[in-house]
């Protein structure tokens, strides 16, 4: 799922090249001490090791494969920072040396490749294992997790982008769901691949896995005297069964067919056009509100910023409000 | 004008290049609907490009297959779209959303074909120094470096993975297969990662200092800057004039 | 005389504390032409990276004993001069070719010296000349063949004018015309040479002199033809000459 160019407008693109930018600066400024002492080979050969999985098909049943996207396994792997800077790498290189992934589209598809599924990824896992009390066990369930949460989530801020920036009028519910329906499946594959492939890792050098290393006697001793609530154990699980259901009953309409957007597609033709009416409530699809000027395609850009940082935010602040309650119950 | 032959083209710096490619995207994406017009300007320059490069067909072809699913989108949208309905062949589209679809594709296409102009006339190296001369953080375009160097290694070591796991009678097509590709996947990551622990032995070795020095590279002369630049000044000054005029 | 290489009673150990070099003392003279021997897991690979302050100073620092060369003791504060002398040929040359050009790559080691423009690219064109790959100094490193990939290694590190070149498994992997073609180098080179090698014959054929390294110490050191003419000692360390190779008689 490559954005090409054409797809999102000019406001649009240049709004997420520039959050991109952004984002790239902050990891690279937090990365930096890694940097300096590790050097920039270690995580050019993750970046090389990625970009080679990416290639290795899986069985995944039915006749069909799929691949690793590998932002979970990253995140899980080197951490947040050098994990954004590595998913980066890769598809700034697919986009320039393979022309994979459009040249305006570079800002969105950081965004939807790399940025967002690295932190959304490294959030889930950091807090299922401290709701986990960071047993080892857990984590590649955690990652597992990690991985299945951060596909939907990056299909979820295409919808909305292209709400904003797309040039063809959809209705928003059907576009989101089967968006985001048709990505909690390739999440369920991406999960499982992530948790076989960091279970390899971790059974032959635990010490590679940077996630898995905070589990130190200190930290899990500290972990220990703060009980969880059950509260919090409760929206984990009740936000997974969800998600299985809803992945599981949009997988009956799966077809055999390997790529997400293009099933989109497919199953978007196949939807009932009465959806049209529920669509019209969403004043943000309404491109007629801001006209055609040019003031209003870039108030439109400026929203979808807003946007997507604002899902980004939300983001960071459930994982740290749920993470706090979870250590202030001392 | 002066039309550079292939070789010239081919040899000019990519920092140009690369700017080019950027401003003439952006002048595709920003042709606004109904300017069918520009966009045959766009598609008449990207074709005189790709000819002037001598970008083999094959390579164009494959790298179109990229933009295959999106315009499987465009083609399915019109079905499921808002506003007035109109009949194709008997099948109740939204018509505006039909010529929006007409637009996105050509946008696509157009675009894409310049994109792969860039890549086919710009060697990994080249990349790297076009990085560097347009001020591309350090550590990024080391990362970049490191990982167009090792991709192929890595890649390798994947080819022989899954000759060595058929050599024993594996199936990678098999469910029953999956937990020996990943754990390969795993153990490819274990050698990669040890593989930049020794690279990284191996710069410090020499002196390495924390400071990944430049590529050597030259810089581009006025001409050549022209002769890059030229494509996407035209792109963007046609679709400039499409605003005007269609204003 | 300032010996090239002196180590006293060197020890490491992993940070779990198992032995890696257990003892060792060594003084290798200027110009010296030694083979390093020895089991895999004996510590060869650990001995050569102290010999640049790669492993042994700084944070890890869990060493005792002392590491001389060319007069200077390696510590933290000297390590940057001890690498510029101390030049290390890796096992695997991809570890070593890390640059997008073999030009790019020659270049690393001098131009993190300070060295630029002019006086850089001669030292790279020279580096080249000695190793006989002048041709490809504008060739991606994974468009060489293994024994040019090698050669161009040895330039890497010749290209930084170093005193000592420590060569680990040189002739591994390399088919016979490549290997004498390494060979031809590295005798045209007028450097103290420490080379880690399982392949006698090579050791032979390069290297007045062998020491044996064991579990972290030193077993034998002597004349590489006596070493070698010692089936006993050398079994006893699990080495053995190819069959049908019997050393020259005389040296």
């Amino acid at each position: 799922m490559h954005v090409p160019d054409g797809f999102l407008d000019v406001p649009t693109s240049i709004a997420t090249g520039t959050m991109a930018a952004g984002f790239l600066a902050l990891a690279s400024y937090r990365a930096r001490d890694e940097l300096s002492m590790r050097g920039p080979a270690l995580p050019g050969l993750t970046a090389a090791f990625i970009f080679a999985g990416q290639m290795v098909n899986f069985p995944v049943g039915v006749g069909t494969s799929g691949h690793l996207i590998g932002a979970a396994l990253a995140a899980a792997l080197v951490g947040p920072w050098i994990g954004t800077l590595v998913m980066s790498v890769v598809v700034i290189v697919q986009a320039l040396v393979f022309a994979d992934g459009g040249i305006t589209a570079l800002g969105t598809n950081l965004l939807l490749l790399a940025i967002i599924p690295v932190f959304v990824a490294y959030g889930v896992q950091r807090l299922v294992l401290r709701l986990a009390r960071y047993r080892r066990p857990a984590v590649v369930p955690a990652a597992a997790l990690a991985a299945f949460v951060s596909v939907p989530v990056s299909a979820f801020v295409f919808t909305g982008l292209y709400l904003l920036g797309g040039a063809i009028e959809l209705p928003v519910g059907g576009l989101l769901a089967s968006m985001v329906g048709w990505h909690l499946i390739i999440g369920i594959g991406e999960a499982v691949i992530t948790a076989a492939v960091l279970g390899a890792v971790l059974a032959a050098r635990p010490d590679l896995v940077r996630i898995a290393r905070p589990l130190t006697a200190e930290e899990s001793s500290q972990a220990a005297e703060s009980p969880t609530r059950a509260s919090n154990r409760s929206i984990v699980t009740v936000g997974l069964a969800l998600s299985l259901i809803v992945g599981g009953g949009v997988s009956l309409l799966a077809s055999a067919n390997p790529d997400g957007l293009e099933y989109v597609a497919e199953s978007l033709g196949f939807l009932d056009t009465a959806e049209e009416s529920v669509a019209v409530a969403s004043p943000l699809a309404d491109y007629a509100l801001f006209g055609e000027s040019v003031i209003g395609a870039s108030l439109a850009g400026v929203i979808g910023v807003v946007f997507t940082f604002a899902v980004t935010l939300a983001i960071a602040f459930a994982l740290r409000s749920l993470s706090t309650r979870a250590s202030s119950t001392v | 004008m002066e039309r550079p032959s292939a070789r010239e083209t081919g040899a000019i710096p990519a920092h140009p290049k690369l700017l080019s490619l950027i401003v003439f995207a952006l002048s595709v994406v920003g042709v606004s609907a109904g300017a069918w017009e520009a966009l045959a300007v766009h598609a008449v320059i990207v074709f005189v490009v790709l000819g002037l490069a001598r970008v083999p067909i094959g390579r164009i072809l494959r790298g179109l297959t990229f933009a295959l699913p999106f315009v499987v989108f465009a083609v399915v949208t019109p079905l499921v779209a808002l506003g007035p309905r109109t009949e194709v062949l008997g099948v109740s589209v939204s018509s505006p959303a039909v010529d929006a679809a007409l637009l996105m594709i050509a946008k696509i296409v157009i675009a894409l074909l310049a994109s792969i102009a860039f890549s086919a006339t710009s060697s990994a190296q080249e990349l790297l120094l076009a990085f560097d001369r347009l001020r591309m953080p350090s550590t990024l375009t080391a990362i970049v470096s490191f990982m167009i160097r090792y991709a192929v290694i890595v890649g390798d070591d994947v080819r022989r993975m899954r000759i060595a796991r058929q050599s024993r009678g594996g199936q990678d097509h098999r469910v029953a297969h999956f937990r020996a590709i990943a754990s390969s996947v795993g153990t490819l990551f274990i050698r990669s990662y040890e593989r930049g622990e020794r690279v990284h032995l191996a710069m410090l070795a020499r002196a390495y200092d924390g400071v990944f020095p430049a590529a050597a590279g030259r810089s581009a002369s006025a001409a050549e800057w022209a002769v890059a630049l030229s494509p996407a000044v035209l792109a963007l000054i046609v679709t400039v004039a499409s605003h005007v005029l269609g204003s | 005389m300032t010996a090239a290489i002196e180590i006293e009673n060197l020890s490491s150990a992993y940070p779990d504390g198992t032995h890696v070099l257990d003892g060792v003392s060594l003084r290798i003279e200027r110009g010296e032409r030694v083979a390093l021997l020895g089991p895999n897991g004996a510590g060869k690979t650990s001995l050569a990276l102290h010999l640049n302050g790669i492993l042994g100073i700084g944070r890890e620092g869990l060493r005792t004993g002392r590491v001389s060369v060319e007069g200077i003791e390696v510590s933290t504060r000297t390590a940057a001069e001890v690498r510029r002398r101390v030049g290390m040929v890796f096992q695997d040359p991809d570890d070593q070719l890390f640059m997008p050009r073999v030009r790019d790559d020659v270049s690393f080691g001098p131009a993190n010296l300070g060295l630029r423009d002019e006086a850089l690219d001669e030292r790279v064109r020279d580096a080249l000349a000695d190793v006989n790959m002048s041709d490809h100094i504008d060739r991606a490193p994974h468009r060489l063949s293994f024994g040019q990939k090698r050669r161009v290694a040895v330039a890497t590190v010749l290209a930084m004018k170093p005193d000592i070149i420590v060569l680990d498994e040189p002739s591994t992997g390399l088919d016979p015309s490549s290997r004498r073609e390494l060979a031809d180098v590295l005798e045209s080179l007028d450097l103290t040479i420490l080379m880690i090698t399982h392949d006698l014959p090579y050791a032979a054929e390069m290297c007045h002199r062998a020491v044996i390294l064991d579990q972290g110490r030193v077993v034998a050191d002597g004349p590489i033809l006596d070493i070698l003419r010692d089936t006993e000692l050398l079994h006893a360390h699990r080495l053995e000459l190819p069959y049908g190779f019997s050393p020259p008689s005389a040296h």
